[in-house]
């Protein structure tokens, strides 16, 4: 497998764009030089490159194509609604179809709004929770991802120090470190956001305890906080009202995003009715956010999740591939962690504290034709068959089989 | 902790052991450095552990904490004396004996004189001597920084533990960072590395010690390459710009 046209590509790209590629495409965050950098076109759950290799695809653009590239039912919902015109003066009947379906569809949520990215929602419900209480302060878990913001964002530059005066985070499942920041902020905490489960990069996704999610419901309670449910990579892929009915959550506000439309741009904040009237004052727009076309296809990926009931199949298909992959592991003498969901699992070498040996597992895996990442959970298809799990492992088979030669593999 | 008694630290634990590690590979340096007998001279700085520089006769030098009887020992009262001194202005410094070396105090001024040619100016007949040495300061710094800076024992809770790894095929050998212990040093470290941080060519190290590397670009062209902890390597990295600034002329 060579990856010469991604790399060509790339150069072109280095010269006029920072990073080459930047975000979370970035081949930095992978093994660079393993994986392809560019994507050519995509088809159910595999995808093709520039250079022609095709993948079966375990990352579906870091989730968004829940139901595969090129769902039929989806892009025509998305093309017939492209076909009457885009980001009109006003926003078209579907604005209100969708808002519509999702408060009929999450058990807490009265209301809607809509935007592109989870980070422009992320952003907002902080603002809302702030003029729902009148308070400053937000509690985060500490290495979870909400978006590219200055109170939020995982990167370093152009920060000031005022940018997370207002922030303060506390290890996730924590309930000890959780009740003393709310003593230590008493009466000025505004929310606290949190993600279903801690999904973190370069380190295994933690399922939240029974215990932790009574006490995030509680103090929220309490303390009079709007609970936050950032859901935008869970959101109806563990199930299909929301993630918080799984946990036991209860959330004043969610943020949904990468499986609400299989792959176009929308992403959702919903919340209770007695935070309506504040969230009017908080401005929101975008230029393209009220554009028909991904509501089209959010409104028919929403009807595909629940009608062919998508979570318990991803769930299976997932279960399948852990599994299975695990049991190659042990084939092959090699230790692994599984962790996650296994509708978004995430599995690595076992005390592999530097990732060089989970790094060498996934060069070689990618190069059979199954694309993973080393440091991200992943995603399963609903695209998927049985046949097609199958046929990954078969091919992370000889992929374990390769490693006594592949470099740092051993060290 | 002022800026001086940082400042201090830095070139007492970064800094003036480079000079160690340099003797060995500058003939220029060696030269300056050596003498007829061995000598070795001893700095200590009101607040700070002291550092020793021992010069055989052929210029290699050796560097720790540990003085011994004779050397020639120099008192600073301040960092700000110190400052004043590793930077060729006029400083009181009070004796601590060993006053019989005085003569040999030039091979530590040549030395030292060789070293800011080393570190600060770009000859293309050093430049990847100048790299290596700006790099092995640099992780030195950072490990210095981390000890004593405020914000020192936070940073370093944040970081967590690891070796992390310099290579560039022009260096003279591969420079490390023990996180654990916060040693620096060069060679293969004891300890399993974490991150491996390896520079295709000198360009690709000077732009990053002049904090001018594209890195996610670099990454994805290969001139750089980094195996391991990645997070590990992007953290340091920002420790070290900070410890590098305050060591700038």
């Amino acid at each position: 497998m060579n990856f010469d046209q991604s790399q060509a590509l790339f150069r072109r790209a280095a010269a006029v764009i920072p990073g080459g590629i930047y975000g979370h495409t970035t081949p930095a965050a992978t093994v660079p030089g393993a994986v392809p950098y560019f994507a050519a076109e995509g088809f159910g759950c595999r995808y093709r490159d520039v250079d022609g290799n095709v993948f079966i695809d375990f990352m579906g653009g870091y989730g968004p194509l829940v139901l595969g590239y090129h769902h039929p039912e989806v892009e025509a919902a998305a093309h017939a609604a492209r076909q009457l015109g885009a980001a009109f003066n006003h926003p078209t009947p579907l604005l209100v179809e969708l808002a519509e379906k999702l408060t009929q569809r999450i058990d807490f949520a009265d209301w809607a709004v809509f935007a592109k990215n989870g980070a422009d929602l992320t952003n907002w419900s902080i603002m809302v929770a702030r003029e729902v209480t009148g308070r400053p302060k937000i509690l985060k878990i500490r290495g979870a991802y909400h978006g590219t913001a200055a109170w939020c964002t995982p990167g370093h530059g152009g920060l000031i120090p005022s940018d997370r005066v207002d922030i303060a985070d506390f290890p996730f499942n924590d309930i000890t470190a959780l009740e003393a920041l709310f003593a230590q902020h008493r009466g000025q905490v505004a929310g606290l956001i949190l993600t279903p489960f801690h999904h973190p990069a370069f380190a295994d996704s933690v399922l939240p305890t029974p215990e932790f999610v009574a006490a995030c419901n509680r103090l929220c309670r309490e303390h009079g906080a709007l609970q936050i449910l950032d859901d935008v990579r869970c959101g109806f892929r563990l199930t299909a009202d929301g993630s918080h009915s799984l946990y036991g959550y209860k959330p004043d506000l969610a943020i949904y995003c990468k499986a609400l439309a299989n792959g176009h741009p929308i992403s959702a904040c919903v919340g209770r009715a007695s935070h309506k009237a504040a969230a009017s004052r908080v401005f929101l727009t975008g230029s393209y956010w009220s554009d028909p076309a991904p509501m089209a296809a959010a409104l028919a990926t929403l009807d595909i999740i629940a009608r062919e009931q998508i979570p318990q199949r991803l769930a299976l298909l997932g279960q399948r591939f852990v599994d299975g992959f695990l049991a190659l592991g042990k084939k092959h003498g090699v230790d692994l962690i599984a962790s996650g969901p296994p509708a978004m699992p995430y599995l690595r070498v076992k005390d592999d504290p530097s990732f060089m040996r989970t790094q060498a597992l996934c060069t070689a895996i990618v190069a059979q034709g199954v694309f993973i990442h080393p440091h991200h959970n992943w995603f399963i298809s609903a695209a998927m068959t049985e046949a097609d799990i199958d046929e990954a492992l078969r091919r992370i088979g000889i992929a374990f089989d390769s490693l006594p030669t592949t470099p740092h593999f051993a060290s | 902790m002022t800026g001086d008694t940082l400042k201090a630290a830095l070139y007492l634990e970064a800094v003036l052991p480079a000079l160690a590690e340099l003797s060995a590979q500058d003939a220029s340096l060696r030269s300056a450095a050596a003498g007829s007998r061995p000598f070795a001279i001893t700095l200590a700085v009101r607040g700070h552990s002291r550092r020793r520089l021992a010069f055989a006769t052929d210029g290699a030098i050796t560097t720790s904490t540990t003085p011994q009887p004779g050397d020639l020992s120099l008192w600073f009262p301040s960092a700000g004396q110190f400052l004043r001194t590793v930077s060729n202005r006029s400083a009181l410094a009070l004796p601590g004996g060993g006053w019989t070396q005085l003569t040999q105090l030039r091979r530590f001024s040549t030395a030292g004189a060789r070293l800011d040619t080393l570190l600060q100016t770009r000859a293309d007949a050093h430049l990847a001597l100048h790299a290596w040495g700006s790099l092995l300061v640099a992780l030195a710094a950072a490990a210095s920084w981390l000890r004593h800076h405020p914000d020192g024992p936070a940073t370093h809770a944040r970081l967590g533990t690891g070796t992390v790894v310099f290579e560039c095929p022009v260096l003279p050998a591969p420079l490390w960072l023990d996180l654990a212990t916060l040693n620096s040093g060069t060679g293969t470290p004891a300890s399993p590395v974490t991150v491996r941080i390896a520079f295709g060519d000198l360009a690709t190290l000077m732009a990053e010690l002049d904090n001018q590397l594209d890195a996610p670009a670099a990454l994805g062209l290969g001139t750089l390459r980094i195996t391991g902890y990645l997070p590990l390597a992007e953290n340091l990295s920002l420790v070290m710009l900070k410890a590098g600034n305050l060591l700038r002329p």
